[in-house]
């Protein structure tokens, strides 16, 4: 502090340059002709300066109001130490007049570090030229609490023109500053922004642009001072959509908040889209008094846009043709092999030749193969591109269509089959999904029952837990062997060596439950039997 | 044969099918399980209901039951249907319609199944056990 306390001494050069956020302004509130203000301590007799500390002390009402004022009053002498501080000091420093006076260079403590240098340079300019100085500036309080302040003060001098004292006023401006720094930020973050915003005056003629920040400008490619005092409808052209236009005018006729994407024109005549909102602003009587708005270039998006509509539409075209095609194509292939099995039909009520009929047998069997392999594919195809249904389902009679349907297959005529369905509450999913899933569990039961096994049975059971159905089949049959436990629902996979599937049963059956939202589980022992464990959730 | 017992008989049956090998093994499964006496087949929709316009008056060549493939070149089985409701009321009282196809398009399947004019929907190929579902 003795270091700083140097720069104080008229004389002495050694100052740092002022900073922006202070200012030294001539004839400010506190100006007072040297002269007047000199006279005006000096007593008529001609005696020596009275000190203000002096004059105060010896004066009750005078201490009284002096104390009372808002701002903190001050007299410094010649070497800038306090001679006298008001009342007020307390609540601006947190410190007592005792303790100023007694501790003369205590406010310059106070100063915060980073405003002590130009606080000091300023004074001691002023000494030299004599005028009143308005400086505002950062003091740290008794509790650390930091607070901006505007010091007001003027140089005193004596007969000899010897500076005297220092007479000022300390007025807590924090709560400006603080406004000042919101508002400074909120004006950066407007300039900066990444979207153009531009605010017009609706009370002006033709609702003219009272501020233009640079986003808008690069975005338009006209400058801030081109666009300024103009009606937002420079920006239009030839494309502009004139109902888009009217829908503008209409929202800011009924003071109301227009969106919408318009086509808007740069300065360079290049149409670009503009997503744009235009929101009005009031007052707090309701009345509008600006409007903002927000401009966001979406050429790019919109140009994204169209080709995602595009491709969308092509998209649907391609899967509707496929649909048609597996269609058509499953009949076409069909339809011969229908026709094969017919004349095996046909071939079998002509012979009686044993090997004949076995040979028919064999040729009916490899052609229900592919015709399955056919199914499966149109399954897979419907289960992928079409919508989950939502039915009430009726396990029941599900269950009893499935078994009905597998009635045929070879050895279904030994493997007795029981159910077992207990659930009161109504059940909805896709019915034709649930079949199919169903039909496949039963139907792989079936052809994979054990050959062995003197009892070949499938069990299944329906309940409801919490939200879903589960679905128990158990058989007897030969098992999965655990290496392939794995493997079994993908594609193409067949567990089994009897040569009997397409290899898509299981898989049909997990891509369906992963679209039901369902899982899956299962259980299984070579030679002793499988239980797979479907849960279903109610929709 | 050992389903004939179970088969109720009609006297005529009319088969529209494009496709001729089917003709052929409906003809003969009908023949096999004496399902009818006479069997007309027709190859195509128009000469279906050309036949039957022709013999409108003739109740003896009239059929009892009409076996309807679904596809067909030009004309399908569901242009039959609706081309069928406008023959005279006498005709169709007298006379069954079953779908009979290889299709697995569950559209093709509903929308014959709702036509109330379709009593049943087989699915090819026919066989003496499906033939003997008809009991209409």
């Amino acid at each position: 502090m003795k270091e700083l306390l140097r720069f104080f001494d008229p004389t002495s050069n050694a100052a740092g340059s002022s900073q922006s956020q202070f200012e030294t302004i001539p004839g400010e509130v506190l100006y007072v002709p040297v002269k007047q203000s000199v006279r005006s301590t000096k007593p008529v007799s001609g005696e020596p300066l009275k000190k203000v500390s002096e004059i105060i002390q010896n004066d009750v009402l005078i201490q009284t109001v002096v104390d009372n004022i808002l701002d903190v009053i001050y007299s410094f002498d010649s070497d800038n130490r306090v001679s006298y501080i008001s009342g007020k000091c307390e609540e601006f420093y947190g410190y007592t007049q005792q303790e100023f006076l007694s501790d003369p260079d205590l406010w310059i403590r106070c100063i915060h570090p980073e405003d002590v240098l130009t606080v000091i340079n300023t004074f001691r300019n002023s000494a030299l030229s004599g005028k009143p100085i308005r400086l505002e500036y950062r003091i740290v309080k008794k509790n650390e609490e930091l607070r901006w302040v505007c010091d007001k003060n003027i140089s005193i001098y004596n007969e000899k023109g010897k500076l005297d004292r220092r007479d000022g006023s300390i007025t807590d401006i924090t709560e400006r500053k603080n406004f000042e720094e919101t508002l400074r930020i909120q004006r950066r973050a407007i300039e900066s922004a990444a979207e153009g915003i531009v605010i017009t005056n609706p009370n002006l003629p033709d609702n003219p642009i009272i501020f233009a920040n640079e986003k808008f400008c690069e975005n338009t490619g006209y400058s801030s001072s081109e666009v300024l005092g103009k009606n937002l409808r420079f920006l239009n052209g030839s494309d502009t959509s004139v109902v888009e236009i009217q829908n503008i005018n209409n929202c800011i006729r009924t003071c109301k908040t227009f969106r919408g994407e318009i086509q808007h024109y740069r300065k360079d005549g290049t149409p670009f889209w503009n997503l744009l909102v235009i929101a009005p602003v009031f007052d707090e009587r309701g009345n509008v008094t600006h409007y903002v708005s927000l401009q966001n270039d979406v050429t790019e998006n919109k140009k994204w846009q169209e080709a995602l509509i595009a491709n969308n539409a092509e998209l649907k075209k391609i899967n509707s043709e496929l649909d048609r095609f597996v269609y058509s194509a499953s009949h076409d292939l069909r339809a011969p092999l229908v026709s094969v099995l017919g004349l095996i039909n046909v071939a079998e009520m002509d012979t009686a030749d044993p090997a004949q009929k076995q040979y028919l047998n064999m040729m009916r069997k490899s052609i229900n193969k592919l015709d399955g392999f056919i199914q499966d594919i149109i399954i897979y195809s419907r289960n992928s591109r079409l919508d989950v249904v939502k039915n009430t389902i009726d396990f029941k009679s599900i269950i009893d269509e499935v078994v009905d349907n597998l009635r045929f297959m070879e050895g279904a005529g030994r493997i007795e089959i029981y159910k077992e369905i207990e659930y009161t509450t109504e059940f909805r999913s896709d019915q034709k999904r649930i079949s199919v899933i169903l039909n496949n569990l039963f139907s792989n039961a079936i052809k994979y029952h054990n050959l062995n096994q003197k009892k070949p049975y499938v069990s299944v059971n329906v309940r409801m837990i919490e939200g879903y159905a589960e679905i128990k089949l158990t058989d007897n049959g030969e098992g999965i062997a655990a290496e392939n436990h794995d493997k079994i629902f993908e594609m193409f996979f067949r567990a089994s060596e009897r040569n009997v599937g397409s290899g898509l049963g299981l898989y049909i059956v997990k891509e369906i439950i992963d679209k039901l939202n369902g899982t899956i589980s299962f259980e299984s022992t070579p030679g002793a039997g499988t239980t797979f464990i479907v849960r279903i959730p109610n929709v | 044969m050992k389903h004939e017992m179970d088969i109720k008989k009609y006297k005529t049956v009319m088969v529209v099918d494009d496709n001729d090998v089917d003709n052929y093994i409906t003809k003969r499964i009908i023949e096999a399980s004496s399902f009818a006496e006479n069997v007309i087949t027709k190859l195509s929709v128009s000469s279906a209901l050309d036949y039957l316009r022709l013999n409108n008056e003739n109740q003896n060549a009239l059929p009892e039951l009409i076996l309807l493939d679904i596809r067909m070149p030009k004309a399908t089985g569901f242009d039959f249907l609706e081309a069928y409701q406008f023959l005279p009321a006498m005709m169709r009282e007298k006379c069954k319609i079953v779908v009979i196809s290889s299709t697995l398009d569950i559209n093709d399947i509903t929308k014959a199944m709702s036509n109330k004019q379709v009593c049943k929907f087989i699915c090819k190929p026919l066989n003496i056990e499906s033939l003997a579902e008809i009991n209409l």
